[in-house]
């Protein structure tokens, strides 16, 4: 409570001064000194450029935009060159005389293309050494874009899993996993708004249309006290803002799917608005079937992605953003589907010179539903997982070594986690449902980025979350007494009306990161921050299936909670600085982590809980990263050497063992060649150790004697390894048509992409597993599963109008 | 989720691997593959295993005794003789079974419903024991085959439908078991034997007319052709058993994408010494069946 008063009190002064600066129009100068602001965009698009730094040379200081490509300096009057950079554009250079407080809007242009080393100024501000931030992976779409992609369709999620410190459980499953931690501990938000299920088509394809997104940023550690809710890190995807300059088309045909985007100005340069779809194509192939029944069969999915934004006046602006996505398929007697659904209003409002403010509100579902016939004999399943949060969030530049983040969050969520209709052949109902869970997730959070000294930068703040289980609901109490890996039974519970609280948890979070430079080429990071998370997948399969369900933390259930420190060394080459390298070491440890007893009963079971075992983890790596980012060749090496473990009582004998999720080894190249302005060359080299995973040791015969099983007595968790995975792609992008402005009809762009996935045809393990033989009910044989047995050839036509 | 994954495989010929292998053989043609590899895990120190049932239609009931094996092994089960076996009832009834063959033991005489069987067998120094509840039989109304074009990946044939309704009270346990020309019929193309049950009271449908998969889960995702001789079993059994059997078809058909981590089956059998190798394994049924016999494709309509 008293950490919920320091926190209000602070807010409220500092909304006081806040409020003080805005009622004067053109606050006076404090001791002789000036603030210069406004906003950095692409001069074509009109796009907010993130992270762009703006450079006072004579004073040796800067700055950098935030998300919306704000930013805001004060400096004492006087001349000053300042300049504007943002990697992969050319830098921007002027003069300014700053007697009064000054508002400079910069457009940046972008670079044609890079087949000739571009010319960066000597002072080029290096971001990776220069940043407090640490643990953190930015990547451009265009970056994207050059990476050898399965069957030729960029994504933005199998790029992420290229990074360091990022490992799945294998090709073609959902997510990816964070130092150690599960996919439901990344919070991924598209612009803003959570996404449950980043995947398509099981995990081959992400949610993300890359024609639409901007840019994409992935903090795995030192996590802004702005963000919450979830263990192991962020993805911050933030879609085009839309062309406010002029019309433009893009779009692509592949293997799998088409796209199409569109993009205009509202009104230009004042608003503008892009809409990007996409769907898939695989079923339209099976309507040239001759059999009847594949005809009926559905398989696609589609997604629409949209966003617009609009300036009113000078200090406001509105942003709005959806996306709809949808798996469907099905045959004419059986239907399955699942999406997510998320929608962001966004209002950025510039108070003075020296205050931002961004009040966030969105709603974001993820749903699935089976279902199989009509009327009589049929049956319905729905479930789903809907939130909705509101939070302002603000940014004051008191002076020019501090830069101060306050606000607040508040989130609501509605977890169905199954409600199962059937209508039996004589039509009379029957079925059950688990009853829906309410909860509220709130946050109070506070940070400053303070320059202590030239040398030496602070990031500190508290984030102080709190977790309300609502009612209607009814809590209960488990046996956990007797054998732990088997289902406990209710002792008694306790039933909850509307709005009730059934319980509460509050998690004070610290977030601190500290940077020091050695020297200008070369700085020391060191961070530490706490997480949690309050609502938790439950999923006993190896990859995560679109039927898994969401559970809020009750009386059983606690608060997940993660602490991390790391320490890194940061480190640029070359002459202009070109070569970026990094290395850090992290250790993480996790309280309240999920796991499930034997044959758990994970869907529609309204006594979940009672199949539920808690424990702890704990995960700890160094990662090594080299990138280029600029010029002919770019791309970066990865290595992560790491170990993740659990231990849950009533797992592997209560000690220790490997997370699925732990590949001690994990080294990934990636590069891209601009051989000639027409041929660009990419190309992927993935080496990982195998995934732990358990495996059946006996068997024993049931049954009169017809059928063998497998069982495991010694009880011993993920303790074989698969085989490494070793793969390579290929890619290869040639520029096609030429724009001719003569006629509308030739105006545009075109790439061809040509892309080998797994070139070796390697066979690498998903998993092995014990399989019946089929002449022989009693015996069992040892089976590798590999989700690509071959080479995935792939080809995509793009175009740009 | 056993009664959803039941539906959808009832549902759709194509079973159990619906999703993995429309997507992967429709969408992404011939991406992924299987192959057999060469495993040595460590198995455990044997234990004593149990494999018995009383049935109420059957006039001999038979106990086997074996000991769990390495997974992978190619040998015959690991008899266990000379042990000394007796089954009692909770009305005074008690036989002693006599070992006929290797590990195998019987005694003549006939379950009834709604009686316990305690089971009791001493082998070297230890004694053991397990229980089990013959419960009430359910019969269905009919038996009946639709013929089915050509579709799916299957060719023409004979679709069975069982009809019949769960009678009122909760904690019915069913299993069908299907024979066909003599032989266990069994999802083969599946490469494993999944045994079909289902229970009234996970998903509540108590009271109301069958579901799959007892509905359509005798064809085993396959077709019956004309004249095909078909033995059906609809069985019920107490809740220890579905748990004991929802196990074994968890861990008999674990693998691929959604692969869980394997688990120990249960077990019913107590007693024992304290070491765990004293212990024993495996399960003590009673099983009440309703038998349906016909000829592809006749109707039965049950009295």
């Amino acid at each position: 409570m008293r950490y919920i008063l320091a926190l209000l009190i602070t807010l409220t002064s500092l909304f006081a001064s806040a409020r003080t600066g805005n009622a004067k129009p053109a606050p006076p100068a404090e001791d002789g000194k000036f603030s210069l602001s406004g906003y950095v965009k692409d001069s074509k698009s009109g796009e907010a450029l993130i992270g762009a730094t703006v450079y006072i040379k004579a004073l040796k200081i800067g700055t950098t935009t935030n998300v919306y490509g704000f930013y805001s300096i004060t400096l004492p009057a006087g001349v000053y060159d300042i300049t504007c950079s943002y990697v992969g554009y050319t830098t921007w250079a002027q003069s300014v005389d700053l007697t009064k407080n000054h508002k400079q809007n910069i457009e940046l242009a972008e670079v044609e293309n890079q087949t000739e080393e571009v010319t960066v100024t000597a002072d080029r501000p290096i971001d990776n050494v220069k940043k407090v931030e640490m643990s953190v992976n930015k990547l451009e779409m265009r970056t994207i874009e050059k990476i050898p992609a399965l069957l030729g369709e960029v994504d933005v999620v199998r790029t992420i899993q290229l990074l360091p410190g990022v490992s799945t459980v294998g090709e073609g499953s959902s997510g990816f996993n964070v130092r150690g931690g599960s996919t439901d501990q990344n919070l991924v938000l598209l612009d803003q708004a959570p996404v449950f299920n980043s995947s398509h088509l099981f995990g081959f394809f992400s949610v993300f249309n890359p024609d639409a997104v901007a840019n994409l940023k992935l903090m795995k550690g030192g996590i802004p006290a702005q963000y919450g809710g979830r263990l192991a890190s962020v993805l911050d995807v933030r879609l085009k803002e839309g062309n406010n300059k002029k019309v433009s088309v893009k779009g692509g045909l592949g293997i799998i799917f088409s796209r199409l985007t569109i993009e205009a100005p509202i009104k230009k340069d004042k608003g503008s608005f892009i809409i990007a779809g996409r769907r898939s194509y695989g079923d339209l192939f099976l309507k040239l079937s001759s059999d009847k029944d594949l005809r009926k069969t559905s398989l696609y999915f589609y997604d629409l992605t949209a966003k617009a934004n609009y300036s009113i006046g000078e200090k406001d602006k509105v942003f709005l953003s959806g996306y709809l996505g949808r798996d469907v398929f099905g045959s004419n007697s059986f239907g399955f589907q699942w999406g997510n659904t998320t929608t962001t209003a966004r209002w950025n409002h510039v108070f003075n010179d020296k205050l931002f403010l961004n009040t966030i509100g969105y709603w974001s579902k993820y749903d699935y539903k089976l279902g199989a016939g009509t009327g009589d004999g049929s049956f319905d399943w729905t479930a789903s997982i809907i939130n909705t949060s509101f939070s302002p969030e603000f940014t004051w530049y008191p002076n020019p070594q501090n830069q101060i983040t306050f606000g607040g969050q508040s989130i609501y969520y509605t977890i169905k986690p199954g409600a199962f209709l059937a209508t039996a052949s004589d039509g009379s109902p029957g079925g059950n449902s688990v009853p829906n869970q309410y909860g509220a997730e709130s946050a109070l959070f506070i940070a400053n980025e303070q320059t202590i000294s030239p040398r030496f930068t602070a990031q500190y703040g508290l984030r102080y979350s709190m977790f309300n289980r609502l009612g209607k609901g009814t809590a209960f109490n488990y046996n956990t007494t007797g054998v732990l890996n088997t289902e406990h039974p209710v002792i008694d519970s306790v039933d909850y009306s509307g709005n009730a609280v059934m319980k509460t948890y509050t998690v004070p979070e610290p977030r601190l990161a500290l940077k020091y430079d050695v020297n200008d080429k070369s700085s020391i990071k060191a961070s530490y921050n706490r997480m949690s998370q309050y609502i938790h997948l439950i999923s006993s399969t190896t990859a995560a299936t679109p039927l898994d369900v969401y559970t809020m933390s009750s009386n059983n259930t606690k608060a997940e909670i993660a602490d991390q420190v790391a320490l890194g060394y940061f480190r640029n080459f070359g002459l202009n600085s070109d070569w970026e390298a990094s290395v850090e070491v992290y250790y993480k440890d996790m309280q309240n982590q999920i796991d499930y007893v034997d044959h758990a009963d994970l869907l529609v079971n309204p006594h979940l809980e009672g199949s539920l075992l808690y424990g702890k983890g704990r995960s700890y790596g160094a990662e090594f990263y080299l990138k280029k980012a600029t010029g002919r060749l770019t791309g970066w090496v990865s290595y992560t050497l790491s170990k993740t473990e659990r231990q849950v009582n009533g797992i592997n004998n209560n000690a220790w063992y490997n997370a699925k999720m732990d590949r001690p080894h994990n080294l990934n190249v990636v590069g891209s060649y601009d051989i000639t302005k027409k041929y660009c060359l990419g190309a992927n080299v993935v080496y990982t150790t195998g995934t732990a995973v358990g495996l059946s040791t006996d068997r024993l015969i049931f049954d009169g004697q017809t059928k063998g099983v497998p069982t495991s007595p010694a009880n011993k968790r993920n303790s074989f390894r698969n085989p490494d995975t070793f793969r390579i792609d290929l890619s290869l992008t040639i520029q096609g048509h030429k724009r001719k402005p003569e006629h509308w009809y030739t105006d545009y762009e075109s790439t061809w992409v040509f892309s080998v996935y797994n070139v070796l045809g390697r066979q690498n393990a998903f998993g092995v597993y014990t399989e019946q033989v089929a002449t022989n009910p009693q015996l069992y044989r040892a089976m590798q599963f590999s989700v690509f047995g071959s080479q995935i050839p792939g080809v995509t036509w793009n175009f740009t109008f | 989720m056993k009664f959803i994954k039941n539906h959808i495989k009832s549902l759709s010929p194509q079973g159990r691997n619906f999703r993995l292998r429309w997507l992967l053989l429709l969408l992404l043609p011939a991406m992924s593959c299987t192959k057999e590899i060469v495993l040595e895990p460590e198995a455990a120190k044997p234990q004593i295993s149990v494999d018995g049932a009383i049935y109420n239609n059957k006039d001999t009931q038979t106990v086997y005794l074996n000991r769990t094996q390495p997974i992978y092994t190619r040998d015959n089960p690991y008899m266990v003789t000379g042990a000394s076996l007796s089954v009692s009832d909770d009305s005074g009834g008690s036989w002693l079974f006599t070992e006929t063959a290797p590990g195998t033991y019987t005694a003549a005489f006939r379950g009834k419903s709604l009686h316990t069987y305690t089971l009791t067998f001493t082998s070297g120094a230890y004694t053991y024991s397990a229980q089990a509840y013959l419960p009430r039989t359910v019969k269905p109304d009919s038996l009946m085959f639709d013929f089915k074009e050509k579709g799916m990946g299957q060719d023409p044939g004979f679709e069975a439908r069982l009809a019949g309704r769960d009678p009122r009270g909760s904690g019915e346990n069913y299993r069908t078991k299907v024979w066909r020309n003599g032989s266990e019929y069994a999802d083969t193309a599946q490469k494993s034997n999944e045994i079909q049950i289902l229970n009234d009271y996970s998903i509540n449908w108590d009271g109301l007319p069958f579901i799959p998969p007892m509905e359509f889960g005798i064809n085993q995702f396959k077709r019956f052709k004309k004249d095909d001789i078909v033995r059906l079993w609809l069985m019920t059994t107490d809740k220890s058993t579905y748990q004991f059997l929802d196990a074994c078809n968890r861990e008999m058909n674990n693998g691929g994408l959604f692969a869980v981590p394997p688990g120990n089956v249960p077990t019913n059998i107590t007693g024992g010494g304290t070491d765990i190798t004293t212990k024993a394994v495996g399960h003590f049924a009673a099983y009440a069946v309703s038998e349906v016999n016909v000829v592809v494709p006749n109707k039965v309509i049950l009295p």
